[in-house]
């Protein structure tokens, strides 16, 4: 079930403008063509929100688009960010644009431009909102956009289906468009008014849930820094990988048909991609009847470690079958979120028994797909065995 | 463009029909795309192009081609 807000509908258009008397007396008709007009686009935009793949990655571009100017000639003072006209709108949308980030987008920063200069801006300006935290991940640089993309991309770990790319500049709007027809590109509006509220139209940027893993991703991110660099000042110091995930103190909590994180359940099967062994997409509701079903056990995965809790991060759905021999598991959908940890006893197959003791259950279903390549390692699991797939790529 | 081709050309694109089915003795009883919702979109789409308020009393009188073409040359609409 999805709602439309209309009393925000009425207060954009105006109670007076949205109906029209005459039209509901004499034709049973109640809105005026201004207010059918608008109701008909936010109807289109919710259907449009949900049947479009929601975008994770809103890659940025920084002169005139997070600042008024171009830094590399106007200077950290020259450039329009602040409390006066033009810079008050680039202010707001910063906000805005922070805002879409702790509802849990992914911002990269995309510019072309001198690293040194746009790193002057993210330490001294006393206005920019946006800092190096926010992003995830950025490409300064003389690079074609197109190339930087990509490579943002590999580095998040994110298809470039799942990127929005926002840019003033109409010759890299249509340079992006032309090498990645996958990403959607947004153009900055010309007018600086125009700007606080452009992505607002933006239909995949839509949030039509929101899980508690989504408003804490902000600090997720941080943590997954810090572990990050602890490992690599323990890889300096000649520790090992192991050694790593041993002092990280892990700690999964398994549960099973448990409806209170239903809407995160079906979140994570539609937005995980690459450690999904079959990229089937389940609503809430899909969800909502396997967790009721006697004949399916959904199982949720949570971790968390000494640098904080990651939430729910694992997912896998078993079909129990009688095979006339009595009950057994059929794994169907595995969505491990996160990298199962090999010899950590933290990956979720370790941990899912059949339902018959000392009969191995089959895990089927594993699809080839355009992100399959690190789930193609997801093992069986020494609790059960693949069944009935086709062999991937590259594999014998 | 007389009024009436250009009340042709508003009614056939409002209904989505051939301007050909149109003529000076149409009515709503015989063009079956010109239904009460029709009527609205004909009605919504008069007061947009020659800057009309309309009646909700006017609006019932006007089922046929005939009875438009007089009430807009009552008002002296222009195009």
């Amino acid at each position: 079930m999805n709602f439309l807000d209309l009393e925000q509908l009425l207060a954009r258009v105006g109670r007076d403008h949205f109906f029209d008397a005459r039209l509901w007396y004499s034709s049973v008709f109640p809105f005026s063509p201004d207010g059918c007009l608008a109701l008909a686009t936010a109807i289109s935009d919710l259907l449009a929100s949900l049947c479009h793949k929601r975008a994770k990655v809103i890659a940025m571009d920084a002169d005139n688009t997070l600042w008024g100017g171009v830094i590399g000639e106007d200077g950290l003072n020259g450039i329009a960010l602040g409390p006066d006209h033009p810079g008050r709108a680039y202010l707001d949308f910063q906000k805005r644009v922070l805002g879409l980030q702790q509802r849990g987008f992914i911002l990269a920063l995309c510019s072309k431009n001198n690293p040194e200069d746009v790193e002057e801006v993210f330490r001294e300006h006393p206005h920019e909102v946006l800092k190096h935290e926010h992003f995830a991940a950025e490409r300064v640089n003389w690079l074609p956009k197109p190339d930087n993309l990509k490579s943002l991309a590999q580095e998040l770990n994110f298809g470039l289906d799942s990127f929005i790319f926002v840019d003033d500049s109409d010759h890299e709007c249509a340079a992006v468009r032309h090498a990645l027809p996958e990403v959607e590109v947004v153009k900055v509006p010309a007018r600086a008014t125009e700007i606080p509220f452009f992505l607002d139209a933006v239909a995949r940027l839509e949030i039509t849930s929101l899980t508690s893993e989504d408003l804490r991703k902000t600090a997720m991110y941080a943590q997954e820094r810090q572990r990050k660099s602890q490992l690599e000042q323990l890889a300096a110091g000649g520790g090992t990988v192991d050694e790593h995930l041993q002092s990280l103190d892990m700690r999964m909590r398994i549960a099973v048909d448990d409806d209170s994180v239903l809407p995160r359940l079906a979140q994570l099967t539609q937005k995980t991609n690459q450690f999904n062994l079959t990229t089937r997409r389940y609503s809430e509701q899909d969800m909502a009847s396997k967790l009721r079903c006697d004949k399916i056990a959904v199982y949720h995965f949570s971790l968390a470690d000494r640098f904080g809790d990651s939430g729910v991060v694992g997912l896998a759905i078993v079909e129990l079958r009688d095979s006339g021999t009595g009950t057994y598991g059929h794994l169907s959908d595995v969505v491990p979120r996160y990298r199962p940890s090999r010899g950590t006893g933290l990956s979720p197959l370790d941990h899912l028994r059949p339902a018959r003791k000392g009969r191995p259950g089959t895990l089927g279903g594993v699809y080839p797909h355009a992100q399959e390549r690190p789930c193609r390692n997801v093992s069986a699991g020494q609790h059960f065995h693949r069944v009935g797939r086709r062999p991937l790529r590259g594999e014998t | 463009m007389t009024l009436f081709e250009k009340l042709r050309e508003i009614m056939a694109s409002t209904l989505e029909i051939s301007a050909k089915d149109i003529s000076e003795d149409s009515t709503m009883d015989q063009i079956e795309e010109w239904d009460s919702l029709g009527h609205v979109h004909i009605m919504v789409a008069l007061e947009q192009t020659f800057d009309l308020y309309m009646d909700a009393e006017d609006f019932a009188e006007l089922d046929s081609v005939r009875a438009i073409l007089r009430y807009l040359e009552s008002e002296n609409v222009t195009w």
